[in-house]
């Protein structure tokens, strides 16, 4: 049987390789076909029992590049789907780079999710973290430029927690696999994994990357941006770290946190990505809970997550796309141009809000029920529900409002550009509205998925108190929005929110600043101790110093800060404009890459 | 009729929209006094004789209908005034900040 079994994100990669070589004629059916084909093999998992496939002797190691169970099934299941979503939607994008590059990010996000041990998932968490940022630098504009550096910065900086952590955890332990953790006495080594998996949910301090980075990809990247890496991550704090304490704090912190910023943004992606902060939120809080059902509610919320999400984002990518303006601020009236990107936003602003018959109503509430089965944790499910409002009040009535209805004030440029987007943009809003109110009226689709089934088969969203409370509490914050838009309190402001990101964006000037003095200091300096001519010999064994760390030490660790410096360097070129050279030779390592994993696999069966 | 024809002739009519938004509010209302009323008791379980601020609440809210009216009401103006009065202007800049 593990003979037959494919890695769903063979053919991802697969198909970036070889999408250039695809003829015009044919292109767009293999754009289709690929998402579809991969969705399919996933699909085809569904039912059959809990196994690992793909199993590689590494030196003394297993790798499991195959874990399959309901757990990994239920996140690979709507990431291939939203693979197949997020490619529809941006199917008349020419550059073919634009693909291959969003396809190795979904892979990545695959492989880490059947990753069965820890070498495996940090190898497709790096993928994901270096393919994913072309979906930002795309956009080719110099902000953008500049905020995928950032991002890198912070993903690198959070994988290496992570390397650092898994070295430390298996040198420990001498155990590789990937399951849950010791949380109720984690170790050091346990604390660096955690904070490479939490830096990518983006939990506050650690989050600042996401809405600096999201706004600034393309229309169509950051659809894709919106789904994986949080949602990954997610995934890894449900397999690593359920129960524990420390995550429903930090949970019910980061679902306010992305609400309070996201109600003063006037930009409208990044207030969709402050609500990522806030969504994961639940997420992160269900974890920590921890108890089956609320597992089953950080899965489900996962899920539907990334389809309204998607839907959301991309909806403010439709607008983006076809006015070129995101601002409050510079929007307004645009239904009589946009009806159908309206309609179709709204019912993603509905599914976040958890409206009853939409999808965030299904799942939100199993994490919110699961706090309110606990008497200690009531204060973390009434929080959750503060939260709740704020989400209604930006997604379901703020964004709507003031984009579509309001005050116009656009520019006579915009609402020249502003319509509907091409067939395939609204095709794709289209299915995932469809599935955000499928899940919220037929509920066993989803919850059959759900790891605990137990669990879910007991639950029911649709009770009589739970149905009136949302109606209640959804409808009173609509009240209460119309009345600030009467007394004109709320109308959106042009400005930049200061984030936590101020410390590297600032402090990063400040280093260069303080840097360039001594450097200028050292430079003369230098000169002097080179004429005095006493120093040499110091300074020669402060490069045996060098070499030292180079070869021994990092060789020690495979050679990857080689790595890491030399795709730096690869990187330089990219900010000199150098980036189609540059990704034909991130897509060669790719291929080797796979080759080499081809080659294993060989071996292995 | 296209969407754009059903968007506008609902803007035409404000005024009954708005009654009828009236009249959804009143119903939800008056459902959730009814769904007390009948259900009374049922709901509580788990923090029956936990005692606190929290236990306090939580046994308002399953039990004092109309709770989560005042919350969702009360919870949008108090989001709203903490996000725009106290975090707003400490983090607000001008639009440029970073560029300079």
């Amino acid at each position: 049987m593990s003979n037959l079994w494919i890695h769903p994100s063979l053919l991802l990669l697969g198909g970036a390789l070889l999408l250039p070589l695809i003829p015009r004629a044919f292109k767009k059916a293999f754009l289709l076909a690929v998402p579809l084909a991969t969705f399919g093999l996933v699909l085809s998992m569904l039912g059959q029992p809990a196994a690992a496939h793909g199993q590689i002797q590494f030196l003394n190691w297993t790798l499991t590049f195959g874990r399959v169970d309901s757990l990994s099934l239920v996140f690979a299941v709507i990431m291939s789907g939203m693979c197949c979503i997020g490619t529809l939607y941006g199917m008349h994008v020419e550059e073919d780079a634009q693909h291959s590059a969003s396809w190795v990010y979904v892979s990545g996000s695959l492989g880490a999710i059947f990753a069965g041990d820890l070498l495996t998932l940090f190898l497709f968490w790096e993928l994901m973290a270096f393919s994913s940022v072309f979906l930002i630098w795309f956009r080719r504009r110099p902000e953008s430029t500049a905020a995928g550096f950032r991002y890198l910065l912070v993903h690198v900086a959070g994988g290496l927690s992570l390397l650092a952590g898994l070295i430390l955890y298996v040198h420990a332990t001498h155990n590789i696999a990937f399951d849950k953790f010791n949380i109720e006495n984690p170790s050091g080594a346990e604390y660096l994994i955690l904070i490479g998996i939490i830096l990518n949910a983006a939990v506050p301090p650690l989050h600042a990357w996401l809405p600096d980075a999201y706004p600034e990809g393309t229309f169509n990247g950051s659809v894709f941006l919106s789904a994986f890496t949080t949602k990954t991550a997610v995934y890894a704090l449900c397999r690593g770290f359920p129960g524990m304490t420390l995550l429903v704090w930090l949970g019910v912190i980061m679902a306010l946190y992305g609400v309070v910023y996201a109600i003063i943004e006037n930009d409208i992606r990044r207030l969709f990505a402050y609500h990522i902060v806030s969504q994961v939120g639940y997420m992160v809080a269900g974890v920590g809970i921890g108890t089956a059902l609320a597992i089953n509610g950080a899965c489900a919320h996962a899920f539907a997550h990334i389809l309204y999400k998607g839907l959301l984002f991309m909806g403010g990518g439709s607008v983006l796309f076809m006015t070129g303006e995101t601002r409050m601020s510079q929007l307004g009236g645009l239904y009589k141009k946009m009806p159908w990107t309206f309609l179709l936003t709204l019912i993603g602003g509905l599914s976040i809000s958890a409206f009853p018959l939409f999808s965030g109503f299904v799942s939100k509430s199993m994490i919110v029920q699961a706090g309110f089965d606990n008497p200690h944790l009531y204060w973390a499910a009434f929080f959750l529900m503060l939260a709740s409002i704020g989400t209604f009040y930006c997604n379901g009535l703020k964004v709507p409002y003031f984009v579509w209805f309001g005050k116009d004030k656009c520019s006579p440029a915009v609402r020249d550009r502003a319509g509907d987007p091409p067939w395939n943009m609204l095709a794709a809003m289209g299915i995932a509205a469809f599935f955000c109110i499928f899940l919220g009226c037929y509920t066993p689709a989803l919850y059959h998925l759900l790891p605990n089934q137990a669990a879910a088969q007991a639950y029911n969203a649709y009770t009589p108190f739970h149905i009136s409370e949302t109606l209640q509490v959804l409808l009173f914050t609509a009240c209460a929005f119309f009345v600030l838009v009467k007394l004109k309190k709320i109308e959106p402001h042009a400005g930049t929110n200061v984030d936590l990101d101020w410390f590297y964006r600032i402090g990063g000037r400040a280093f260069l600043w303080v840097a360039r003095k001594p450097v200028q200091l050292i430079d003369t300096a230098v000169g002097e101790i080179y004429r005095v001519g006493g120093l040499v010999p110091l300074m020669k064994s402060a490069s045996l110093v060098g070499l030292f760390d180079n070869h021994v030490i990092d060789g020690a660790v495979d050679g990857l800060a080689s790595t890491v410096r030399g795709i730096g360097q690869r990187l330089r070129g990219v900010q000199r404009g150098a980036m189609q050279d540059n990704l034909t030779v991130g897509f060669a390592i790719v291929a080797g890459l796979i080759l080499a994993f081809l080659f294993f696999k060989g071996f292995s069966s | 009729m296209n969407l754009l024809q059903i968007i506008e002739s609902l803007r035409r009519n404000l005024k009954t929209v708005v009654l009828g938004c009236y009249a959804v509010l009143a119903l939800v209302v008056v459902a959730d006094v009814v769904r007390a009323l009948t259900t009374h008791g049922t709901e509580v379980a788990a923090g029956e004789h936990a005692a606190g601020f929290w236990a306090t609440l939580f046994r308002v809210a399953e039990n004092v209908p109309v709770f989560w009216t005042v919350f969702g009401f009360l919870g949008c103006l108090l989001l709203v005034i903490v996000s725009k009065a106290v975090i707003g202007p400490i983090v607000s800049k001008h639009e440029d900040f970073y560029d300079e």
